[in-house]
């Protein structure tokens, strides 16, 4: 099943006859008191109409490290406290009410749990902190920053500089903002086979080049670009960054996670 | 050669990376390695340590050790009695990311014991900033 056929048919299939249902919903839960059967009928149908909206946004932070169904449940809470706080008075659609809070509600659930291990909430902050205190010193500096620069600047221990950087490693999601192709969703693997082509250069002199080549196509499209940055044109983390516009541990991010992909499905390749 | 070296000495297993590229990025720290630098430096030992782990029986272990140089470099060696007991192939993918990430590389293997030596320096080889023997850093 398509993701784009689906949200496709939701928009064909959302006919004046579903609109004109959602308004009679809208009006029965206006008139009917909350403790009523017809309230609470309406209620539920007002919202399992609008289930294929929350699947729809759902998808749109797809490949970022949280299961599918994890973001369709925190949606669906986005969704009731939607049908719950409506107004209908507003002259907005319901759709149109309830998608920024499904979207806020899966963004919370990034913030909160976009982590493969539990990190305390100090670490995560202090991971921000070095993350910028790392931009804004290679800005003034040219160069990479060193740890007891990052501690003077941040005023805390070079330990705890050490700290956060491998509990970045433990950040396994890619950051909200980076690139989002929400909608089309085929153009990914479209480009892909295109880039692989330029690759096939840089891979010149691996033995397991026929080996690595599916892997690298399973990889996203950023961590292959990085891959290849790194590793088969020399580029230095700090450059990548650049380059990609992306924080310099986001690159070193990507690179072990990307790495830690490709070595379980090269196993036993090197002797 | 310095009175600092460091010698880990760790079971043969994947759960205890973490402690080698703590050491490796501690030691990073301490030479004033610019962060791309220990970044790279700990993906090596990473890379290196799986390298190992691949090919040694779980009941093995793998040492370790980090050398610091008086100008500025780092010597790891990376070693663990291994299966095959020969140097993994230079045409391999391993090998490739190793070669990137630090200076130099190369593997020896004797009598079924195989070690990966890999160089890494502060200075920065592609912009060709940092010169030899100039072991303090500039503010």
């Amino acid at each position: 099943m398509s993701a784009t056929a689906g949200a496709r048919k939701r928009k064909t299939s959302w006919t004046q006859e579903s609109r004109a249902r959602e308004k009679v919903l809208l009006a029965t839960m206006d008139a009917e008191p909350k403790d009523s059967a017809a309230f609470s009928a309406a209620r539920d149908e007002l919202i399992t109409m609008h289930i294929p909206l929350v699947e729809h946004l759902a998808r749109r932070f797809r490949d970022r490290g949280e299961p599918h169904d994890d973001l369709v449940q925190v949606g669906m809470v986005g969704l009731i406290k939607s049908a719950d706080r409506f107004d209908t008075g507003r002259g907005v659609e319901f759709s149109t009410y309830a998608t920024p809070t499904i979207v806020g509600e899966i963004k919370r659930h990034f913030r909160d749990r976009g982590w493969s291990i539990r990190v305390p909430r100090r670490l995560q902050e202090m991971r921000q902190h070095i993350s910028h205190a790392t931009a804004e010193l290679s800005q003034s500096s040219g160069r990479s920053p060193t740890v007891a620069e990052l501690a003077a600047y941040l005023e805390i221990s070079e330990e705890d500089v050490l700290e956060g950087l491998e509990s970045a490693q433990a950040y396994s999601t890619l950051s909200l903002d980076s690139t989002t192709s929400s909608g089309d969703d085929d153009s990914d693997s479209a480009s892909l086979t295109d880039k692989l082509g330029d690759d096939d250069v840089a891979l010149e002199g691996v033995e397991y080049r026929e080996s690595l080549k599916p892997l690298l196509a399973q990889l996203s499209e950023r961590e292959r670009q990085i891959i290849m940055m790194r590793f088969f044109k020399n580029m230095t983390q700090a450059q990548i960054a650049d380059e990609v516009n992306v924080s310099q541990m986001h690159v070193s991010r990507l690179l072990s996670k990307a790495l830690k992909e490709l070595r379980e499905g090269l196993t036993d390749d090197a002797f | 050669m310095s009175g600092s070296t460091v010698r880990l000495e760790l079971p043969a297993s994947s759960g205890y990376l973490v402690l080698a590229r703590a050491a490796a990025a501690a030691m990073c720290a301490r030479l004033d390695y610019p962060l791309d630098r220990l970044e790279d430096v700990k993906l090596a030992v990473d890379e290196g340590c799986t390298l190992l782990l691949s090919d040694t029986d779980s009941d093995r272990t793998i040492t370790l050790v980090l050398s610091p140089e008086d100008d500025g470099r780092l010597a790891i060696s990376l070693a663990a009695t291994t299966r095959h007991g020969k140097a993994p192939k230079e045409s391999s993918f391993a090998w490739t990311v190793l070669s990137a990430l630090v200076d130099h590389v190369s593997a020896s293997a004797h009598n079924g014991r195989l070690t990966i030596s890999l160089t890494a320096s502060r200075g920065d080889a592609t912009r060709g900033v940092a010169s030899r023997g100039d072991a303090s850093v500039a503010p």
